[in-house]
């Protein structure tokens, strides 16, 4: 690995006017566990992707550490640890879904230093992408490998140019319960929901989110949940130990006798984006939730597009939508 | 902005001037070439044929869209419509190539949908603003989206029609009917242009991984997924039974 030079933030205004003075070579640090152990480690880069040369270290700024219930909401600062979310509970009562998602993220050590900004903004973990030798798409190059190669743990449901499966199972979350970014850049903070933060491959190959160079992500503001709001989460991943979800299924929803009124079905590890499920959502308004979830969750299968050895992930997704829908009615 | 709002500016004044006037015989007849084909269709010029027509074959395409996604970026990134040239639909009618299925399984059945260069090209014929015109070193035909008045003519006179879009494979909806497209972002109609600037010619053909697969000897065939032959009549003749074929 390179060496970098670090620079400890001390207020999210210094940390963007570092971020506009260096340029792209220099990255927002949290707790480095993608970055430096990753993605620098590795030597991830490429035309579109130079190597960061300059840290910015961002949980050295007070404001964007720890855990805020206030006027309805949870406010949880970018720089935050993993651990932090799961000891809270506050968290585990009202918004138990974050909770275990940030619990089933690696080990307990890499929780410990990793964040909620970094597990939100990480980058993907398609095994050509981290390849030293992959002059991919996403790294500026101009072939996606995944494409005629191994593809098994790759998109199933949205993938075009390039076929990534967004790694974050706390987005997988945030995106179910409605939940809302701060970003803060050169002109200042913006509020945007995650329904918009998330981009696909059309939209910019080079990233995974709106997220300009220097804009960082500041804290994550999750509404209260309605009153009868059902929540559920489930990952499957392909070992025991901890890793990253094969499929990951998100449901928040607000039902009333049984029957679905309102709600989110949200999918992680299938597409280039935590994968809002519409069509399941649709199959399942106004009807009674036990009785629909089989063939709800079998509607995944008519915007699922696998390629040639993921197949089965499409199978997985209809199972663990059903068992999702039906462990959130317990 | 939707394509009959107006928007401020002289360049505007001169659309809407256009497009209005386009409805009128005595507008057609005062703006020159484009209009005066309109009116004297039989006394058209030939075209010069096309160096090049985007022309596929379904059986080898495996809907991964870097065709769709790579045209947008490279138009893009040279200051142009970023909608894409070439569709890709689903179309469980296609009978997938024995090798292909060999090295890479069943992953699905489509159809790719891209301009086919037409030798009389009516698009060319029926724009009022002389947008639509023959570019030299290549023979495509192109929109010149600066002259371009957004009236859609050119869209409505291609006679290649494009599936219904929710068959589009990746379920995005571009309002399309045919193969020249409006973009409302731009307020300009858009078609494939053959990557004319580009040194290595139409991105689609270059990038598609079946290609790449073909020409390193991985996937054996003895013609492209997307192939660039010369533009003849015989060829148009072909192909454009096929195209009407796969979305009648
Ligand atoms: C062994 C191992 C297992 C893992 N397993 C999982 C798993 O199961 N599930 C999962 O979701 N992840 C997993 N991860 C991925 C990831 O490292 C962690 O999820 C972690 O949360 C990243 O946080 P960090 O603070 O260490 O991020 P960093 O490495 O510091 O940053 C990651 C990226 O996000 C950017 N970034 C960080 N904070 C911000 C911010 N506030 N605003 C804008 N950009 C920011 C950085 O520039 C960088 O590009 C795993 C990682 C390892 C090493
Ligand atoms: S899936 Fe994306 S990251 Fe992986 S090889 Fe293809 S272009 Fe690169």
């Amino acid at each position: 690995m390179k060496s970098f030079e670090l620079y400890d933030a001390t207020s999210v205004q210094e940390a963007v006017a570092l971020l506009s003075k260096f340029g792209p070579t220099s990255k927002v640090v949290a707790g480095g566990s993608d970055l430096v152990t990753g993605i620098m480690k590795d030597w991830v880069r490429g035309k579109g992707m130079p190597y960061p040369e300059k840290l910015i270290d961002i949980t050295t700024i007070p404001e964007m550490v720890g855990i805020k219930v206030a006027n309805n909401a949870l406010t949880v600062g970018a720089a935050t640890t993993l651990s932090s979310i799961v000891d809270s509970a506050d968290i585990k009562k009202t918004w138990p879904i974050l909770s275990q998602s940030a619990e089933s993220v690696a080990s307990p050590l890499i929780r410990n230093f990793a964040t909620l900004g970094g597990n939100i903004n990480q980058r993907p973990r398609c095994w050509f992408f981290r390849g030293e030798n992959f002059a991919c798409y996403k790294k500026g190059g101009d072939f996606c490998f995944a494409v005629t190669g191994d593809n098994r743990y790759h998109a199933i449901i949205g993938g075009e140019l390039c076929y990534i499966v967004h790694p974050s199972d706390t987005a997988t979350a945030l995106l179910a319960l409605n939940a809302k970014a701060t970003i803060a850049g050169p002109s200042g903070q913006r509020e945007v929901p995650f329904d918009t933060y998330f981009t696909g491959p059309r939209e910019d190959v080079l990233r995974e989110n709106l997220l300009k160079h220097d804009e960082l992500l500041v804290n994550v503001t999750v509404p209260q949940p309605a009153a009868n709001t059902r929540m559920a989460f489930f990952k499957l991943k392909d070992r025991q130990v901890y890793d990253f979800a094969l499929c990951s299924v998100a449901a928040v929803f607000t039902e009333e006798n049984g029957v679905w009124k309102d709600g989110r079905v949200v999918l992680g590890g299938v597409s280039p984006v935590p994968y809002r499920a519409k069509v399941v959502e649709e199959a399942l308004a106004g009807k009674n939730i036990k009785q629909a979830a089989k063939d709800a969750a079998g509607r995944i299968r008519t915007v699922a597009r696998p390629m040639s050895l993921n197949g089965y992930k499409v199978d997985i997704a209809v199972g663990l939508i059903e068992r999702v829908l039906t462990s959130a009615l317990v | 902005m939707s394509q009959n709002e107006t928007t401020n500016g002289a360049e505007v004044s001169r659309r809407d001037f256009l497009k209005q006037g386009v409805a009128g015989v005595v507008a057609l007849g005062s703006i020159g070439l484009g209009a005066s084909n309109v009116l004297n269709r039989a006394a058209a010029p030939e075209l010069q044929l096309s160096q090049g027509v985007v022309s596929p074959d379904p059986a080898l395409c495996i809907g991964c869209l870097t065709c769709e996604v790579i045209c947008s970026q490279v138009h893009k990134d040279h200051g142009l419509s970023d909608v894409p040239r070439i569709r890709i639909f689903n179309d469980g009618r296609v009978e997938l190539n024995a090798e292909l299925v060999k090295v890479y399984g069943d992953r699905g059945h489509f159809h790719q949908s891209p301009c086919l260069m037409c030798p009389e090209a009516e698009c060319l014929r029926v724009c009022p603003a002389n947008a639509l015109v023959v570019e030299p070193k290549t023979g495509a035909r192109i929109i010149d989206e600066k002259a371009c008045i957004a009236c859609g003519r050119c869209s409505q006179a291609c006679p290649f029609p494009v599936q219904v879009e929710s068959k589009a494979t990746n379920q995005t909806v571009f309002g399309q009917h045919s193969r020249i497209t409006y973009d409302p972002k731009k307020n300009v109609y858009t078609k494939c242009d053959l990557c004319n600037w580009r040194p290595e010619g139409p991105a689609c053909v270059e990038r598609c991984p079946v290609n790449v697969r073909i020409r390193q000897g991985i996937i054996k065939s003895d013609h492209l997924c997307l192939e660039l032959p010369k533009a003849s009549r015989e060829h148009w003749d072909q192909q454009s039974v096929a195209d009407r074929k796969q979305n009648a």
